[in-house]
């Protein structure tokens, strides 16, 4: 059996608290959920799939900031926080009921 | 990990939501590739600066390492005819014509964005022949010029041209009608 320690666990999802997103217009939020949401699986992405209708030109810009001001810094601590997971040492012990 | 070409890619769609705006979406169509891809964003916005305007001509200098890219449409020839005829009819000089000086003024805004982008606008209110009314666009390939920002300054200056004459026949045909008023 592996066990982790608790402590550390916690801390590790204690900082998954901060990846909340702001508040964003109709038009970003379509683009975070059908554009970003995609290219950032790996997705490929096609013009012709495109709502035009459902953002404007300030929405892009919105999307811009967003990925530059939170996204970009959020996969980073993604990657430190799966790194942490990854490399909390397992604790041998043993129950006192087996 | 940070999404690969999310510049690329969000400079694809702004520019294809601002051709989709002034209702130029076929430019796209005819530009870009349906898979909006980062390896190919250089390729596509090169065959937009082609196609923004009827007239497109390229020249690179070895000599000089400079891309030459002449730019000519009806909407300019015929803004320069509208800007020419608006001076004739209240006495202004190419020189003071505040709609030529304004044209001017558009074009520095939109591509003073790199010192390696340089231009020359060669407007003629009474051409000599077609497409001699024309903007010359200068890439200097010392460094890196994002082609993306010059197609989207084309695009702006081509919508600015367009709306300039349709401004400038309502001026003039205003004109027109107070004149047989009195």
């Amino acid at each position: 059996m592996i066990s982790v320690s608790t402590k550390t666990l916690l801390s590790a999802i204690e900082e998954a608290k901060a990846f909340s997103l702001p508040e964003m217009n109709e038009g970003t939020q379509y683009l975070y959920d059908e554009l970003y949401g995609k290219v950032s699986r790996g997705m490929e992405l096609h013009l012709s799939e495109i709502e035009f209708d459902r953002f404007e030109l300030d929405d892009v810009d919105m999307m811009r900031d967003l990925y530059s001001d939170t996204l970009e810094a959020n996969e980073r601590k993604v990657e430190t926080l799966t790194d942490n997971l990854m490399n909390i040492p397992p604790a041998a012990v043993a129950s006192k009921f087996v | 990990m940070s999404v690969e070409g999310f510049d690329e890619i969000f400079n694809t769609v702004y520019i294809a939501k601002k051709l989709y705006d002034i209702g130029r979406y076929e430019l796209v169509k005819d530009s870009f590739y349906d898979k909006i891809c980062f390896d190919t964003y250089y390729e596509s916005m090169l065959c937009l600066i082609e196609n923004i305007f009827e007239h497109h001509y390229c020249q690179y200098s070895d000599r000089r390492f400079v891309e030459m890219r002449i730019l000519s449409d009806p909407v300019i020839e015929e803004f320069y005819k509208l800007a020419g005829e608006y001076g004739k009819r209240n006495n202004i000089p190419d020189e003071t014509n505040y709609y030529i000086n304004e044209a001017e003024r558009l074009v520095r805004i939109q591509l003073d964005f790199s010192y390696c982008v340089d231009w020359r606008l060669m407007g003629h209110t009474e051409p000599k022949r077609k497409y001699h009314s024309r903007l010359a666009v200068f890439i200097y390939q010392d460094d890196w010029v994002d082609l993306g920002c010059l197609a989207f300054a084309l695009i702006e200056i081509y919508e600015w041209f367009s709306e300039a004459c349709v401004n400038l026949r309502e001026i003039l045909n205003n004109a027109g009608k107070e004149v047989k008023a009195a």
